[in-house]
C-alpha cells in the first residue's frame, strides 16, 4: 500500500511536472502562434505593398523588350518632345529611325515613340494632313504657273518676254521682283 | 504670287501680268536679269525666269551656270554669250529700275494693279483687280 501511494505520488509528481511542461509548451506554442501570426501579417502587408507597387509601374512593353531604366525613360521623353516639336508624322518618324538602333534604350525609345504616336492617332493624322497640304501648296503653284505659261504660249497669250496674258487686257498687274 | 494671280485673273482675259526686274541684291541679281533678257531674245525669257526664281542654285548665277542653262534650253550659245558680254540689255534694266522707283517701288516683291501699289497677298491683288474691273465698267 505504501509502495502504491509512493508510486501514485510519484506519478502525480511526474504529472505535475508534465502538466508544468505542458504549460510551458502551451505558452511557447501560443507565443509561436502569435509570432507566426505577426509574421504572416507582415508578410501579407509586404505582399500588398509589393502588389500595389507593381500596379503603379509603367505598362509593360508590348513588344517584350526589356523595360527602360529611368535614365532611358528620360531619354524617351526628350526624344518624344523633340519629335513633337518637329511636328513629324508617324510615318516620317518611323522612316527616319535607323534600322539597327545603337542601343536597346534607343530601340525602346523608338518603339515607344511609334506606339505612343500611333496610339495618339488623331494628332498624327492631323500632322500628316497638314504636311500633305503644305507640300501641295508648294508644288501646286509652280505646276499651275508652268501650265498657264504653256497654255499661254499655245494660245498666243504671251505677248512679250515678261508679259503673260492678253496685251489688250484692261487691267495690268505688275510685279517688281528680284531673282535672288 | 504670280501663279495664283495668273490662274485667277489672267486666264480669264481680265488682266495681264507683267514681271519687271527690280534689282536690289547686287551683281548676281543683275547678271541673272541680264541673262534672262538675253534668253528672251531667243524666246526663252520665261524658262530663265522660272529657273532663276524657282529652281536656281548658287551655281546658276555664275557665268558657267548661266551658259549651261542656255545650252540646256537649246539656245544659240554664241548669240547668247555675245548678248551677255556686251550687256546688251543693260539700258533696259536701268530704265525699268528708274520707272519702278518713280512709281514708289522700294522693295521686292511689290505689286501694282494699274499702277497702284497693293498688298502682296493673293486676296489683296484679287480685290484690287475686282475694284479696277468695276471701275473700268463705270
Amino acid at each position: 500500500m505504501t509502495h502504491m501511494r509512493r508510486r501514485l505520488a510519484s506519478q502525480l509528481d511526474m504529472g505535475r511536472l508534465d502538466m508544468g511542461r505542458l504549460d510551458i509548451v502551451r505558452s511557447h506554442v501560443v507565443r509561436s502562434a502569435a509570432i507566426r501570426s505577426a509574421g504572416l501579417t507582415a508578410l501579407l502587408v509586404g505582399i500588398v505593398i509589393l502588389l500595389s507597387g507593381c500596379g503603379s509601374d509603367p505598362a509593360p512593353d508590348p513588344t517584350g523588350q526589356p523595360s527602360a531604366s529611368q535614365g532611358d525613360q528620360a531619354q524617351q521623353d526628350a526624344a518624344l518632345s523633340y519629335r513633337a516639336g518637329e511636328s513629324e508624322s508617324v510615318e516620317t518618324v518611323a522612316s527616319e529611325q535607323p534600322s539597327s538602333p545603337a542601343s536597346p534604350s534607343e530601340q525602346s525609345a523608338t518603339e515607344q515613340s511609334a506606339s505612343e504616336q500611333a496610339a495618339s492617332g488623331q494628332s498624327g493624322q492631323r500632322v500628316e494632313a497638314s504636311s500633305g497640304s503644305a507640300a501641295e501648296s508648294q508644288s501646286e503653284p509652280e505646276a499651275m504657273l508652268a501650265n498657264t505659261i504653256a497654255e499661254g504660249h499655245r494660245a498666243g497669250l504671251v505677248a512679250d518676254r515678261h508679259i503673260v496674258g492678253d496685251p489688250q487686257a484692261p487691267i495690268v498687274i505688275t510685279e517688281y521682283s528680284d531673282f535672288l | 504670287m504670280e501663279p495664283q494671280v495668273i490662274h485667277e485673273a489672267v486666264r480669264s482675259g481680265l488682266a495681264r501680268y507683267e514681271y519687271r526686274h527690280f534689282i536690289i541684291f547686287g551683281a548676281n541679281s543683275e547678271y541673272a536679269a541680264l541673262a534672262t533678257e538675253c534668253a528672251g531674245d531667243q524666246g526663252a525669257w520665261w524658262e530663265f525666269h522660272d529657273e532663276y526664281l524657282f529652281e536656281a542654285q548658287a551655281r546658276t548665277f555664275t557665268r558657267a551656270g548661266t551658259i549651261a542653262l542656255a545650252e540646256r534650253e537649246g539656245l544659240d550659245l554664241e548669240q547668247f554669250q555675245h548678248c551677255l558680254d556686251t550687256q546688251a540689255h543693260a539700258q533696259r534694266l536701268i530704265t525699268m529700275q528708274e520707272q519702278a522707283i518713280a512709281s514708289g517701288v522700294r522693295g521686292t516683291p511689290t505689286i501694282t494693279v494699274n499702277g497702284r501699289i497693293v498688298g502682296s497677298s493673293l486676296q489683296s491683288i484679287l480685290d484690287a483687280v475686282a475694284e479696277a474691273s468695276d471701275r473700268s465698267k463705270e
